[in-house]
């Protein structure tokens, strides 16, 4: 039984730490956090964004896996969903940077100007789409 | 040829040798080569004297970026003295940016105006690095069915099934996670930490030289580069 229950705890810890390692080494090679710091101009705090990044995926994966309950009610439900919403949008953004979809569009159409606007469209586009979304179902 | 020789040593060229970062910070508007280079040579008086050659007059007030080639700069210098050799030992394009003397103190500093709202972004990145991290590793286990998977290894291990419930494999799972985080973040070691950038410091790096690398280019398509005519 010690061994078995040896085994599961040998499980859970590399199968936790590799999570961690490969889905952390994703947001962060991504460059969400490196832009943030860049546009705010604080990038001296940056261990204390790592800290809370590690804070964060840990307390966050405690309370998914135990279901924790927090009644912080509207308030709680309307940082959390601003905030993660922030955090999408530049993972989006990110990774459609990262796949060079803006350049290969530009050169294909052979667009010069307007590169503001488009970045306003997808951001428009965005919101449309999530609200559309969750106001009809299907996602 | 005795006397040749002699005569020969007098016209031997001096080498100097020049380094200049890719981006270079200035305070001042008349801008010399000491303030954006460094520079050796084997006559410290040359040296001495080149380095008061003035690269570039600013002429607004505001923050801005002007890109310069190295060419340029071996021109001014041979405006001067004809006999130096120059080596370059840096980049062969870069960045002078002008930041104002009054704007120049708090950038140094803190890199805003106001400290309140520094600290207002700070919180702000700090946050959305806080609840996206939690929200990236919940979206993660509901992607990949974390919870079935723990089921099924649960079964495979100890030959009964859980049924759902929580045991000692999720509580590794947990402990295991920031472990793994922090390893890669390479926080256990805080001697380690002050003498090794971590993964994020590296990009910030990576990101900037870009940045510096696109301004450069942008300036050399629209003729806008100091270079020699």
């Amino acid at each position: 039984m010690f061994l078995k229950n040896l085994f599961l705890v040998i499980c859970g810890l590399s199968a936790g730490g590799m999570v961690a390692a490969g889905t952390f080494a994703f947001i962060v090679m991504i460059g969400i956090f490196t832009r943030l710091a860049e546009r705010t101009r604080t990038a001296k705090y940056i261990s204390v964004y790592e800290n809370m990044i590690v804070a964060g995926g840990s307390i966050g994966n405690i309370i998914y896996i135990y279901q924790i309950s927090l009644p912080l009610g509207y308030t709680g439900i309307i940082v959390y969903g601003l905030f993660s919403g922030v955090f999408v949008g530049c993972l989006a953004m990110a990774l459609a940077e990262v796949l060079k979809v803006f350049p290969i569009l530009i050169n294909r159409v052979g667009l010069v100007k307007g590169l503001p606007y488009i970045v306003t469209a997808i951001a428009a586009g965005k919101f449309a789409g999530s609200l559309l979304g969750f106001t009809f179902g299907g996602c | 040829m005795e006397a040749y020789k002699g005569t020969g040593d007098a016209y031997m060229s001096t080498e100097l040798y020049i380094k200049i970062e890719q981006h270079v910070e200035v305070n001042k508007k008349k801008v010399l080569l000491s303030d954006i280079a460094k520079l050796h040579c084997a006559k410290f008086d040359v040296a001495k004297e080149l380095s008061n050659i003035m690269i570039l007059n600013i002429e607004t007030t505001s923050n801005s970026n002007y890109a310069m080639t190295f060419m340029k700069v071996v021109e001014l210098i041979h405006r001067k003295r004809q006999d130096i050799t120059v080596i370059n030992e840096g980049e062969k394009d870069f960045i002078i940016e002008y930041v104002p003397p009054q704007d120049a103190k708090v950038t140094q500093n803190s890199g805003v105006k106001h400290p309140a709202f520094e600290y207002f972004k700070a919180v702000f990145v700090g946050i959305v690095s806080f609840i996206g991290a939690a929200f990236t590793i919940m979206t993660f286990n509901v992607d990949v069915s974390v919870s079935e998977i723990f089921d099924s290894i649960y079964l495979w291990f100890m030959g009964v099934d859980k049924k759902g419930s929580l045991t000692i494999l999720e509580l590794s799972y947990c402990i295991g996670l920031p472990i793994g985080i922090m390893v890669f973040f390479n926080h256990f070691n805080r001697r380690k930490l002050i003498m090794d950038p971590t993964p994020i410091h590296v990009e910030m790096r990576s990101y900037e030289k870009q940045v510096n690398e696109a301004i450069i280019e942008d300036a050399s398509r629209e003729g806008k580069t100091i270079d020699v005519s």
